[in-house]
């Protein structure tokens, strides 16, 4: 995927959500280029596992416990990072969920702080702890998941979860252009419908109905979303910058 | 960049616009994975520079003469290049200009008439003569060069171009979502200002003004567009169609 081959060796993406889904496969994508993996998760013992995996497909991976949406973790887990492999070059946050499915009425509380706190503070917190860092480098590269569901608002399934997305995508835009002109690019995904266990929260009406208005028939792959880190971290996609790329099988939301 | 290696190695781009710019950068970075280049443009002596060059740099390259805005030179170049290759892979219609700098109450038939017939009916041509070909074969990818005018409207300087490049995105969209089901891709790309020679009809001053409005605060390298052409054409990324992929250094899309 890079412009210069090895490119990703020996370079260290740092990931959240890493135990499972498209944080899993993006850890496997970057072992599979040679590159150090902080795999880190809620569930320590998931990322511990991605990490022994990275290890056998090529990389160099560490096991990392963190709750992104706590700041003491979050700065822990990166000074763990730092500390084994000495840098960290990419920052991805893929931690996140729509927690469980509700119409907006039914939306309360307790839902809406969690969905947020995960989804918006947990990519928030990482890009403020691992910035500074970025910055005494001189360069780096942050991917943050937005969510075709900025599109369609998430309507009758998850406003809660859209909407968290909407300011997540635009957290990239402005910190894409405030650290520009000091090397450092944000972007972020935005991904329709992805067969990962983010799902398992979904009817199968509704993933019936998600597959069938898909233009290509299906929902996206892991893998898919994966390799779209890889190049956007890759050295053949400088220009690219604070926007949200799309990844929705030419989905007409 | 394609997630097999050697994914791009004997497998063959029809390209317009390759005598120079974006489209001799991607010429180049196609030529680097190995693949076959068909090289069109207006400019043969420039076709056939670049297509020497890429013979050099590990690929094989054909230099074809084609006037985008008339049919049947676009139908006869591509027939010459699936002659020649025996097949076309992906196509990049990437022919394209402003033709010249004008405020929007000094835009006359003429002007208007040119930017439409080279930036959309050019797209259109190349499109209705590759497609059968893509139909036939099970599979393709078409990516079109938009730009970051479809949305910022060129006011001031270049609304016949910057509302054919809308025209552009739209068309990219619509003749994705027909052909999805026969595994034929279509993306367009919307650079901000890059560095080619697009850029002679510009000013120093609205140079300035355009590279101002650049957070990254530069203009684009050709390669730097053309190597997102190759990945929108490889493997690694079948989920992408019918958008448009914004190469803006985080500038200008409000």
């Amino acid at each position: 995927m890079p412009k210069t081959p090895n490119y990703f060796k020996n370079k260290t993406i740092f990931i959240t959500g890493a135990a499972s889904g498209i944080g899993k496969s993006t850890a496997m994508i970057f072992a599979r280029e040679g590159s150090n993996v902080v795999a880190t998760d809620i569930d320590e013992k998931g990322a511990s596992v991605i990490a022994d995996q990275v290890v056998q497909a090529g990389g160099n991976g560490v096991g990392v416990h963190c709750d992104v949406t706590d700041r003491n973790s979050v700065e822990k887990a990166v000074s763990l990072g730092l500390e084994r492999f000495g840098k960290i070059n990419f920052l991805f946050n893929s931690a996140g969920s729509a927690i469980k499915r509700a119409k907006f009425l039914e939306i309360d509380e307790d839902l809406w702080d969690q969905t947020y706190n995960l989804n918006v503070k947990g990519t928030f917190l990482c890009m403020q702890v691992v910035i500074p860092h970025m910055l005494s480098e001189g360069k780096g590269v942050i991917v943050n998941m937005a969510s075709n569901a900025t599109r369609t608002g998430g309507a009758a399934k998850s406003p809660h979860y859209a909407s968290a997305k909407g300011a997540v995508h635009t957290l990239t835009i402005g910190v894409g252009r405030e650290f520009a002109s000091r090397g450092v690019r944000c972007l972020s995904l935005s991904p329709s419908a992805v067969d990962t266990p983010f799902q398992d929260i979904s009817s199968k009406e509704m993933l019936d109905a998600s597959i069938e208005g898909n233009p290509m028939k299906r929902m996206g792959t892991p893998d898919e979303i994966a390799e779209m880190v890889l190049f956007t971290c890759s050295d053949a996609c400088e220009f690219i910058n604070a926007d949200t790329l799309y990844l929705t099988g030419g989905s007409k939301a | 960049m394609p997630k097999t290696p050697d994914f791009f190695a004997r497998k063959t781009l029809f390209l317009t616009g390759a005598a120079s710019g974006i489209g001799e950068a991607t010429a180049y970075i196609f030529a680097r994975e190995g693949a076959n280049v068909i090289c069109a443009d207006i400019d043969i002596e420039g076709a056939k520079r670049v297509s020497h060059e890429v013979n050099q740099r590990g690929g094989k390259g054909l230099a074809i003469s084609c006037d985008v805005t008339e049919r049947a030179k676009v139908e006869a170049a591509v027939a010459a290049g699936v002659k020649h290759f025996g097949n076309i892979d992906f196509q990049f219609n990437n022919a394209g200009s402003a033709i010249k700098r004008s405020k929007f109450l000094d835009i006359d038939d003429d002007l208007f008439e040119k930017a439409y017939d080279l930036n959309v009916k050019g797209v259109f041509y190349g499109m209705q003569a590759v497609l059968p070909h893509m139909l036939e074969r099970g599979g393709g990818v078409i990516v079109n060069t938009a730009s970051m005018s479809y949305i910022r409207g060129g006011g001031g300087h270049s609304i016949h171009y910057a509302s054919a490049k809308g025209a552009v995105v739209t068309m990219t969209m619509g003749v994705a979502r027909e052909f999805v089901k026969e595994n034929i891709r279509c993306v367009s790309i919307s650079p901000a200002a890059a560095d080619t020679h697009f850029q002679d009809i510009s000013s120093n001053d609205l140079k300035e003004s355009m590279t101002n409005d650049i957070p990254i605060g530069r203009m684009a390298d050709p390669e730097e567009i053309a190597e997102v052409v190759q990945f929108l054409c490889s493997d690694a990324c079948p989920y992408i169609t019918a958008d448009t992929i914004k190469i803006s250094g985080g500038g200008g899309f409000r």
